[in-house]
């Protein structure tokens, strides 16, 4: 019945679901594997800001750093640390939203202190602690961590009250399960769908965080390619005209976010469609 | 939020009411909702309490040594003590707090690292800039993403639902910093249309004389017409591009309530009394009206922090600017009163929608 | 005024591919006259009267028929001009008046849009005749009620306030979409009195929508007996009641309702209406079912002067009548 249903999606969706992925793990292999054009964190000190050409497909910045070669090296760094932020996050909310489920005063607290942290602007926060705790990439996952958790709490927690209300729950309660069995094995895999949906929204939204703060300058060590840090060596370019230093970087931006946009968009369709 | 029940599953008041006459009066209605207001006040100590708390323990208990990152990690033991003792983070957990906290609720946030100067005088300087820009941007994008929100929700599965979801796919993934640039490339670069991004003010306006600290306010009070119309097309880019970050979030909230409102009954029922489509839009949007402003609320702690690096773009002279500046200096008290203040900002914000939302809706009952 | 509806077909896009919900619905509403339609629930009462007023939206289609209102054909209409007869001539009444009621518009104002929508009147003008209306519907502080909002009343106040408005503008026809189904049930004699003498003395047409045989039997001149989107069977109230003819109406009667009791639905399920319908779609669920039911569809046709049955059946030899029980 569900395969049914599944072929039954327009293709459309799915398309979108495999050209995203692709795209995706095409710039990710690409940064890994691919031979380069130009050293990523070896700058041509002769060659500053050229103009896109035949020699440098993106143009150089003011360094005379390659920026083709850094856009494609940057998804290598910037990719796993928003989508290794975006997945601690999903751990960490998933866990306290399925707590959440459960009745008691304990689930009610902590969504109190969740509506009050939230009002908080977060990334001024993320910003601060970064800093504070002296500028290391773990400590930008944190940040992302703080920023997305609460998303993934509250989407499993309003997941999961609506399955427990469902019978299955009640009986397996009833015949005796212990609550963390039936938080696991009753629980989780019924909302496993909204979580995956939500991992590609957040990847994407915590890629926009670390390009924040890369563009200040905060949690990225120079030379280090990232694309925040490479807009914000364009930004002074964009006023003499120089615009290719900072538009390819913030393409690569760009199009991975839709592509993650794209996927989510996709899997919700999908997943959606299976479950009922 | 307690909203009486309006869907089909009401349940029908017994008979013996019937005859009666309506239930709640407006002035009992009233004075409920100044209670609501009172016990709004109420919370906002503990809101106070709270951002200055978390302030407090994002020096003192993060992992790291904030003298070691401030003094880099070639300092010798003598120095990392002395800045220590400086920040006071020799002394007990404990006492730190209190005296910190007695300090913030007199007004004294401490004196900057590097300038000296008291940190509030600092916050009442650039605070306001913030608060102009914030609003204007907000403004925009709530005229811009309410529009469009209502086109696409009206449409809901046609050519113009579709034109616009492209249109907020692709605003939300452009970071807020690239779009300035960007903007600044065309409108500045390559068209001429607005002056260069630094600062408020052109270089041959006179700052008006001090009093309210709103740049705009002051100007017109000031009587000074050009200086405003300086402001102004200096302000285009700025809110523009904050304004960007916000819409697909304003058009996206707008389109999922009004589209949902469309097919609701009650549209069902104003077209059946034969109210034109411009009444039943209207209709629609009173619906979708506290969804929006309960969002707006949410939207504001991301504009606050959208807006720090926006500032520092366009050289905006504002309180996010300020702080940016003082985070990456290391400057910790005024890290502690930049986090207060927009803490502090965005948590009023949320009180004071939350009160407009009930002012507007008749059906909460204010308990 | 009276109303001739013809051949109405009404489909659905959805997910799940289309819904025939109404396949050719022929019925008359008289001058003067009150015409219940009947059917269970999902046989295609309501989507049969917004295909007629121009209430279905998007996602559905009315694929043919006519609808004609003193000489004009609603279907064919402009929306426009549609939109003027809607709440002018025609007046509606919803099922539930706290899902139509605007809830955040205080009632004087809902009055006003709704009197500013068809005539160019001021405010004080709308308000003494709001007011008016109001006491007709036997609301005793109409300034009160006038000055609220709808979540302050009693759902039978509130209905009360929906058929004012329904009125405001003395239409020629009054439709009531099952104006009763959300109300208490010692408040739903109350109403329907109301409405049928309003109705009655101000000779006006009126159709109502019902899944209660008893309110048709109470109310109406007329019955149309609704079925998955086609009518089985149309005769006065008395002879049908007496002596129904299609089988379905027959399992209805013996089903006996009482005044105030929704229809007991029958044994087995509605047929699912995904594909363009073939034959007679109540065989399933018939006693009397002839090989020819599953291949042609039975012609709405006129047994007797003021009777119409769609049935293969040589109803008046071979359906029982009603045993009384
Ligand atoms: N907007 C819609 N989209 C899809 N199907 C619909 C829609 N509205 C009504 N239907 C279908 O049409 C059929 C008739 O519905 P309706 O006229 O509401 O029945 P009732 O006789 O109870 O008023 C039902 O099967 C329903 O599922
Ligand atoms: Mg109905």
């Amino acid at each position: 019945m569900a395969s049914l249903l599944l072929s039954a999606a327009p293709m459309r969706r799915h398309v979108g679901l495999v050209a995203g992925a692709l795209f995706l793990a095409a710039l990710l292999l690409a940064s890994w594997f691919l031979p380069l054009p130009y050293d990523p964190i070896r700058p041509d000190a002769t060659a500053t800001l050229q103009p896109p050409s035949a020699q440098h497909w993106f143009g150089t910045d003011s360094v005379g750093f390659d920026v083709f070669s850094r856009t494609i090296a940057a998804a290598g760094r910037d990719l796993p640390i928003a989508f290794g932020g975006a997945l601690a996050a999903a751990l960490i909310g998933v866990f306290l939203g399925l707590l959440a489920t459960t009745k008691g005063r304990g689930s009610a607290l902590l969504m109190r202190s969740l509506d009050a942290f939230q009002a908080f602007p977060l990334l001024v926060l993320a910003i601060a602690i970064v800093t504070l705790t002296g500028n290391r990439l773990e400590m930008v996952m944190f940040a992302i961590i703080i920023i997305e958790a609460p998303r993934f709490l509250r989407l499993v927690r309003a997941e999961g009250l609506a399955i427990r209300e469902a019978r299955f729950i009640e009986a397996a309660e009833v015949i005796g399960a212990k609550p963390l069995r039936v938080l696991l094995v009753h629980l989780l895999p019924n909302v496993s769908g909204v979580i995956a949906v939500q991992l590609s929204i957040a990847t994407a939204s915590s890629l926009m965080v670390v390009a924040a703060l890369s563009f200040l300058g905060i949690g990225v060590s120079p030379p280090d390619p990232s694309w925040g840090a490479m807009i914000q060596a364009g930004a002074r370019q964009m006023t003499g005209g120089q615009w290719w230093v900072a538009l390819f970087p913030g393409l690569a931006i760009f199009l991975v976010v839709v592509c993650l946009n794209l996927v989510a968009d996709a899997l919700d369709v999908i997943l959606e469609r299976s479950s009922r | 939020m307690s909203t009486t029940n309006t869907e089909a599953g009401d349940a029908p008041s017994p008979a013996s009411t019937e005859l009666m006459a309506p239930a709640v009066g407006a002035p009992r209605r009233r004075r409920a909702f100044w209670g609501l207001v009172a016990k709004r006040l109420a919370f906002i100590p503990l809101a106070l309490f709270a951002v200055i708390t978390i302030s407090f323990l994002l020096v003192s208990i993060m992992p790291g040594d904030p003298a070691l990152a401030i003094l880099g990690s070639t300092a010798n033991e003598q120095e990392v003590a002395t800045v220590r003792s400086q920040l006071g983070l020799d002394r007990p957990l404990a006492e730190r707090y209190v005296t910190y906290v007695g300090g913030v609720l007199q007004g004294d946030f401490g004196r900057s690292f590097f300038t000296g100067q008291p940190i509030r005088d600092e916050i009442v300087k650039y605070l306001p800039a913030s608060i102009e820009l914030v609003v204007m941007a907000i403004l925009l994008a709530a005229l811009v993403g309410i529009s469009i929100g209502t086109l696409a929700g009206y449409c809901r599965g046609r050519a113009p639902d579709k034109a616009v979801r492209v249109v907020i796919a692709g605003l939300e993934a452009i970071p807020g910093f690239l779009a300035g640039l960007l903007l600044i490339f065309a409108f500045f670069y390559l068209w001429r249309l607005v002056p260069s991004p630094t600062g408020r003010l052109g270089i041959v306006n006179i700052y008006p004389p001090t009093v309210t600290h709103f740049l705009l306010i002051d100007l017109i009070l000031a009587g000074d017409w050009n200086g405003l119309r300086s402001t102004l097309h200096r302000s285009m880019l700025p809110v523009l591009t904050l304004a960007l970050a916000a819409i697909p979030l304003f058009a996206k909230i707008t389109r999922t309530t009004v589209g949902g409102a469309m097919g609701s009954k009650q549209i069902q029922y104003a077209r059946a009394c034969g109210l034109s489509e411009w009444r039943v839009v209207q209709y629609a949007l009173l619906q979708a009206r506290t969804p929006i402003l309960t969002y707006t609320a949410m939207l504001f702690g991301a504009m606050v922090g959208g807006s720090a690096i926006i500032e520092t773009i366009f050289s905006w002279q504002g309180l996010g600017q300020w702080g940016l500046k003082a985070i990456v200096a290391l400057d910790i008290p005024a890290i502690q009163g930049f986090v207060i203040v927009t803490g502090f900002c965005t948590m009023l914000v949320y009180l004071v929608l939350d009160l407009v939302v009930a002012a507007l809706d008749p059906r909460i009952q204010h308990g | 005024m009276s109303l001739h509806v013809r051949d109405i077909e009404t489909r659905f896009r959805t997910t799940a591919g289309e819904v025939h919900a109404v396949n050719g619905v022929s019925f008359d509403v008289g001058d003067g006259e009150l015409v219940g339609i009947v059917g269970e629930s999902g046989s295609g009462k309501s989507v049969t009267i917004n295909s007629i007023l121009g209430l279905i939206r998007t996602s559905g289609t009315i694929t043919s028929g006519t609808a004609t209102f003193g000489g004009r054909d609603l279907i064919a209409m402009r929306s426009r001009d549609l939109r003027k007869i809607r709440g002018a001539e025609i007046g509606f009444i919803a099922q539930n008046p706290f899902g139509a009621l605007n809830p955040v518009l205080r009632l004087s104002r809902q009055f006003e849009n709704v009197v500013r929508a068809h005539r160019r009147l001021d405010r004080k003008e709308i308000r003494r005749q709001a007011l008016a209306m109001l006491g007709h519907v036997g609301i005793h502080q109409p300034e009160r009620v006038l000055d609220g909002y709808a979540h302050e009343l009693s759902g039978g106040m509130a209905q009360r306030v929906v058929i004012a408005l329904a009125l405001m503008l003395d239409p020629t026809l009054v439709v009531a979409d099952e104006p009763t189904t959300a109300l208490d049930v010692t408040v739903q004699k109350q109403i329907l009195d109301l409405i049928s003498t309003l109705v009655r003395e101000r000779e006006r047409s009126m159709l109502i929508i019902t899944h209660d045989l008893g309110v048709v039997a109470n109310y109406c001149d007329r019955v149309v007996v609704m079925y998955c989107g086609r009518v089985m069977e149309d005769g006065p109230v008395r002879e049908v009641f007496r002596r129904p003819y299609h089988p379905y109406a027959l399992a209805l009667l013996r089903s006996v309702p009482r005044a105030g009791q929704a229809l007991q639905t029958l044994g087995g399920r509605l047929p699912k209406l995904n594909a363009q319908p073939v034959g007679c779609l109540f065989r399933d669920r018939c006693p009397y079912r002839m090989d020819v039911c599953d291949r042609v569809t039975p012609p709405l046709r006129e047994v007797s002067p003021g009777r119409k049955v769609s049935c293969h059946l040589d109803v008046e030899q071979e359906v029982p009548t009603l045993v009384a029980g």
